[in-house]
């Protein structure tokens, strides 16, 4: 076992690794053209997106695993456990992400939080710096693994340290998957960014590594030794058969691994934007730790084994390739070297994908823009959007390949892993903030990630460039300027701690309280509160809507729909407007109802009033309104209208038609009123008499009352008896009269006739006073047909209340005669004060009493009966302003035919 | 206790028969039938109990019942209400304001008694 | 659904309790290996068969909730 020779050589090995690429890339590009064919389903099943999940399993996980078991017992396994919680815990956050992912139509982590902080460019630029800063080592890691374990097989072992033309393979291997990159990763410009060709090539590779760490942990089981049993002899007397849990380490590293899962651009690329279908997590909460799991499972024996068998000082990271070519297994040993291969692989092409696709939609896209001379901008953008993409690419490939060079390769694979993921942590509180808390502002996300990624670079990141990199020996020992407290390893004077958990509780706990702090004191702008609302309550409504919540509308919800209707500028604009209207300058205004008369006049203008008064009260009643909805109303609205349009030309018809409505919408409602009013009168004179008649009853019935008393009682209650038989006369009398049910006796009569009759029945109203009747006889000599005794009906009550209401100290009545074409005309006037103008409307209304000085005269039914008179005798009766005294017309047909 | 009734009601049979039924069981009644001179009658006349209708002449019952309300000497006076509308609005009105009993036209002439004895000894 | 809450927790416990775990009496520092590493791959076990068992129901619960028709987004892929 000490002689371990390459058993390939190398130009035959990057035959192999040529061969691989290709039969990757023809999978991508069958699996590309299937799925534009929308043929194969296949690509869509839960099995191929946990597959791709396993791009969280990079290098650094096939190489790297055994080398930290080696160096530190099973502390190696954190790095998986903590993405295990996240998963089996898919129903907290990763079901959340998905749903916003889908309804935001979410293309990356960045966008995620630049959504979520109200589509601010600012974080979008932050979190890409981020991510791209933290991926760059991540990047220079898998060519270092690559390029290591080309240098196995390319050289013998013992010259292993300095293989040469190793920047060389390097600098192919990092050409050779840039291109590959671009080729795939910006083949197509999809809106939601999906790339099944990539994605289906990454499960692909996710079975490789699968297979080949498997198969080398079986070959070490079984082949070098004798089964579980003597494996576990091995491990406990191996080096690392005692191991040292720093509860610190322990806790802090799973918490990590659990952020990064989150974090990462990449896993968020894989998890979230090519997520085709939710249910597909369900299946990956178990599939995807289960994959783990086994790519964990020989770790621990392939270390102890390495070391055991391997000589003193070969590199524990290597102990993957190297234990099979020790035992002469070429074949495994280049499935081992493939498994590698493909995990460095998928990873920098995913993470390169994720990230130019960052880069290039939040900083050279927006910067692009501003750039042009006009605002004009064409179709042109896709063009410039893929070569963008395609440069962004290759840019972070040569980030990471410059970050290779300046670090020598030095550190331990697993050392730079974790600063990547102290880095992407940053990202953490300000996305999970987002999504579970609608008070979360932009500055509070700005100033807690600005702060936890300068903590990040300073006290982990920029170390790592070792001591002749940005940060000096002297700087670490003394703190800069010799300040103590600010040493990077021992910030607030914190010593011992361990530097990479010392970095990651000093940058996240102050990002956390920061994000927070900023928070709470300040206030989220009206789209920071919308997309707030859209992210927190994305379970609420359907798969697409940000539903509204029930109960009470937020002014939040109306600004969602009249987004939708206005178009969202605008309907910013005028919820601005309202706002400063409010003296809320800056927030958005509270719904008030003048408020929401006034939005929802402006929606009128844009779908119709109904529309938009039915879409409001929908949105005030908490039922929620999905975008089909909204359409149907707006292609009605709009048929309506377009309808209208032809009508205007008849809008003088129109709004005469729509007064008429009106006016009879008035009449209906204040006879709606009259009848309450009636009503109550009616009740009123019941039970006025009834009450005179039940007391002085109840007195008689008790008795011991003298005589004279009774008797005087007894008249009381006969008279009210009476008032009260004239009162339902008049109501039936004037219920006959107003159904025109009446029946009319007509006769050939003389005015003169009636009028003599009218005179000596209202004679006997107040008989006490002394009248001067003046008329011209002649005049009143012409022959009627109608309804005699309705007709002097009317004149009794005419003469009867001048008797009773004049107010002249010598009262007379004057009545004046007259013929006009075919009609005739009879005025009964007095010399009282007449009727004051006021009055003068309401005095044919029923219980209209003016005053109630004169109880005697009934109970104010009588000009009501009069006018229903009238209107049966097909005439009517007016009252005369300004003739000196109470007057009142009378007209009526001379001929009245029978109605038929 | 006081033995004063102010009676306010237009109708004259009904005051008639309210004088009598009160005058019977000791009670000294002053009437009238003007809704605009009752407030300034009752400040003036300081009666223990007063009867007042809500539909008067000239000024409603209601709002003298208002007004005797809001000054502080006759805030407590017992004032029994009475209408011949018979609506709830009436009463719910009535006792709003400040009504101390409210009744309906026709009322029981025992019941009437019994309420303003109980009013006056309140 | 609330089992689907707790089991990150119930996961949690289990692989924060070695932390518990009093260090291997006798003259080595540290703890054992094989054994510590044997609790653990069991306590995945148990969350990976958990997960799998909860899973297909929260679905049909998650769609149950949904209108039909709005069940999959499958075919909106392509361009």
């Amino acid at each position: 076992m000490q002689g371990i020779e390459p058993m390939v050589p190398f130009n035959i090995l990057v035959l192999v690794c040529l061969a691989y690429v290709l039969v990757l890339f023809t999978v991508a590009f069958v699996v590309e053209h299937a799925a534009v064919r929308r043929r194969a389903r296949w690509l869509h099943s839960p099995l191929v997106y946990t597959l791709s999940l396993s791009i969280y399993c990079t290098a650094w996980t096939f190489f790297g695993a055994v080398g930290y078991a080696a160096r530190s017992g099973l502390e190696f396994l954190t790095i998986y456990l903590g993405p295990t919680l996240v998963f089996v815990g898919w129903w907290w956050v990763l079901r959340k992400l998905v749903r916003i992912g889908k309804a935001q139509r979410v293309t990356s982590v960045a966008d995620l939080i630049s959504s979520r902080y109200g589509k601010s460019n600012l974080l979008g630029v932050l979190v890409t710096l981020i991510a791209v800063t933290a991926a760059t080592p991540y990047i220079a890691l898998q060519l270092q693994s690559v390029t290591l374990s080309f240098g196995v097989f390319a050289s013998p072992v013992d010259t292993f340290g300095a293989p040469p033309g190793k920047e060389a393979t390097a600098l192919w291997v990092a050409v050779g998957l840039a291109l590959f990159t671009v080729l795939f990763g910006t083949r197509n410009l999809d809106a939601n960014e999906r790339h099944h060709g990539v994605v289906t090539a990454i499960a692909v590779e996710a079975v490789v590594k699968l297979a080949a760490l498997l198969g080398v942990g079986i070959f070490v089981v079984w082949g070098l030794a004798d089964g579980p049993g003597e494996i576990f002899a091995r491990i406990e007397a191996s080096p690392v058969a005692h191991w040292t849990l720093d509860p610190g380490r322990w806790i802090g590293l799973i918490f990590l691994s659990g952020a990064a899962v989150l974090c990462l651009p990449r896993m968020f690329q894989v998890t979230v934007v090519e997520n085709v279908e939710e249910s597909h997590l369900a299946t990956a909460s178990w599939a995807f730790p289960l994959y783990l799991a086994l790519m964990s499972l020989f770790v621990v024996p392939i270390a102890v084994t390495g070391l055991m068998l391997l000589p003193e000082g070969a590199n524990p990271d290597l102990f993957v390739l190297t234990l099979p070519l020790a035992g002469g297994q070429g074949a495994l040993a280049m499935l081992a070297f493939l498994g590698g291969f493909s995990s460095a692989t998928s990873m920098v092409i995913v993470a390169a994908i994720a990230l130019a696709t960052m880069v290039s939609n939040h900083i050279v896209m927006p910067f692009w823009l501003r750039m042009q001379p006009s605002r004009a901008v064409t179709g042109d953008v896709r063009r410039i959007v893929l070569l963008s993409r395609r440069v962004s690419i290759a840019a972070i490939v040569a980030l990471g390949y410059a970050y290779y060079r300046l670090s020598g390769g030095s550190a331990a694979l697993a050392a730079i892993g974790l600063i990547s993921f102290v880095g992407v942590a940053q990202i953490l509180p300000a996305m999970i903030g987002g999504i579970f808390w609608r008070g979360a502002t932009r500055a509070g996300a700005a100033t807690g990630m600005i702060l936890g990624a300068a903590i990040w670079a300073y006290s982990l990141y920029l170390p790592s460039f070792g001591p002749e990199g940005i940060i000096s020996a002297a700087v670490m020992e003394q703190g800069p300027w010799g300040i103590g407290w600010l040493r990077p390893q021992a910030l607030f004077g914190i010593e011992g701690m361990d530097p990479l958990i010392h970095a990651l509780f000093w940058s996240l706990t102050l990002n956390a309280m920061t994000y927070c702090l900023v928070s709470i004191l300040g206030f989220p702008s009206p789209i920071e509160r919308v997309q707030g609302a859209a992210f927190v309550n994305v379970f609420e409504g359907g798969l697409t809507t940000g539903g509204w919540a029930g109960g009470k509308a937020e002014a939040e919800d109306l600004l969602i729909l009249s987004g939708r209707i206005l178009g969202e500028d605008e309907a910013l604009a005028f919820f601005q407007a309202e706002a400063r209207a409010q003296g809320k300058e800056g927030f958005l205004p509270d719904p008030t109802p003048e408020f929401l008369d006034g939005l929802e006049l402006r929606l009128a203008g844009s779908v119709g009033a109904a529309a938009a008064h039915a879409m409001l009260s929908q949105v005030m009643g908490g039922e929620t309104v999905s975008v089909e909805d909204l359409v149907a109303v707006a292609n009605e609205t709009a048929q309506v209208m377009e309808y209208s349009a032809q009508l205007e030309e008849q809008s003088e018809e129109l709004s005469r038609v729509a007064r008429q409505l009106r006016e009879a919408n008035e009449k209906l409602t204040q006879l709606s009123e009259q009848k309450d009013a009636f009503l109550s009168q009616i009740s009123h004179e019941l039970r006025t008499p009834m009450t005179s008649i039940r007391a002085f009853s109840e007195i008689l019935m008790e008795g011991g009352v003298p005589a004279e008393l009774s008797a005087r009682h007894a008249a009381i209650i006969h008279s009210e008896a009476i008032r009260l038989t004239r009162l339902l006369d008049d109501l039936l009398d004037l219920s006959v009269l107003e159904n025109g049910s009446v029946r009319l006796d007509l006769a050939l009569v003389t005015v003169q006739e009636l009028l003599d009759r009218a005179l000596l029945a209202a004679s006997e109203t107040r008989p006490e006073r002394r009248f001067i009747v003046r008329r011209d006889l002649p005049s009143e000599s012409i022959y009627v047909t109608t309804d005699p005794d309705r007709l002097t009906q009317v004149f009794i009550n005419l003469i009867s209340n001048a008797r009773k209401y004049c107010d002249a100290d010598q009262p007379e009545v004057r009545i004046v005669v007259r013929q006009r074409a075919g009609r005739m005309i009879v005025d009964i006037i007095d010399n009282g004060t007449g009727i004051p103008e006021e009055s003068q409307a309401l005095i044919f209304e029923k219980f209209s009493r003016l005053t109630d000085q004169n109880r005697a005269g009934g109970a104010g039914l009588g000009l009501a009966i009069c006018r229903e008179v009238m209107t049966n005798l097909g005439g009517t009766i007016t009252y005369l302003p300004g003739q000196g005294g109470a007057a009142f017309r009378v007209i009526f047909p001379l001929r009245l035919q029978k109605a038929a | 206790m006081g033995r004063h009734v102010l009676l306010v009601e237009d109708e004259p049979n009904i005051t008639e028969a309210i004088r009598f039924i009160l005058a019977r069981d000791g009670w000294q009644v002053t009437t009238m039938t003007d809704g605009a001179a009752a407030e300034t009658a009752i400040r003036t006349a300081q009666p223990d109990v007063v009867i007042l209708d809500v539909m008067l002449p000239g000024r409603s019952g209601l709002d003298v019942l208002a007004a005797l309300r809001a000054d502080e000497a006759t805030r407590s006076l017992p004032v029994l209400m009475l209408t011949a509308r018979g609506q709830g609005r009436d009463r719910a009105e009535a006792e709003r304001i400040g009504a101390s009993r409210f009744m309906t036209k026709p009322f029981s002439n025992s019941e009437m008694l019994a309420t303003v004895r109980e009013l006056a000894s309140a | 659904m609330d089992a689907a809450r707790l089991l990150p927790v119930l996961g949690a416990l289990l692989f924060l309790l070695p932390m518990l775990w009093s260090p291997l009496p006798g003259e080595e520092p540290g703890r054992s290996t094989a054994s510590d590493g044997l609790y653990l791959f069991a306590a995945w076990a148990v969350l990976i068969v958990v997960a799998a068992v909860l899973g297909p129901r929260l679905v049909s619960i998650e769609q149950g909730k949904r209108r039909p028709g709005d069940v999959s987004e499958t075919d909106d892929a392509g361009d």
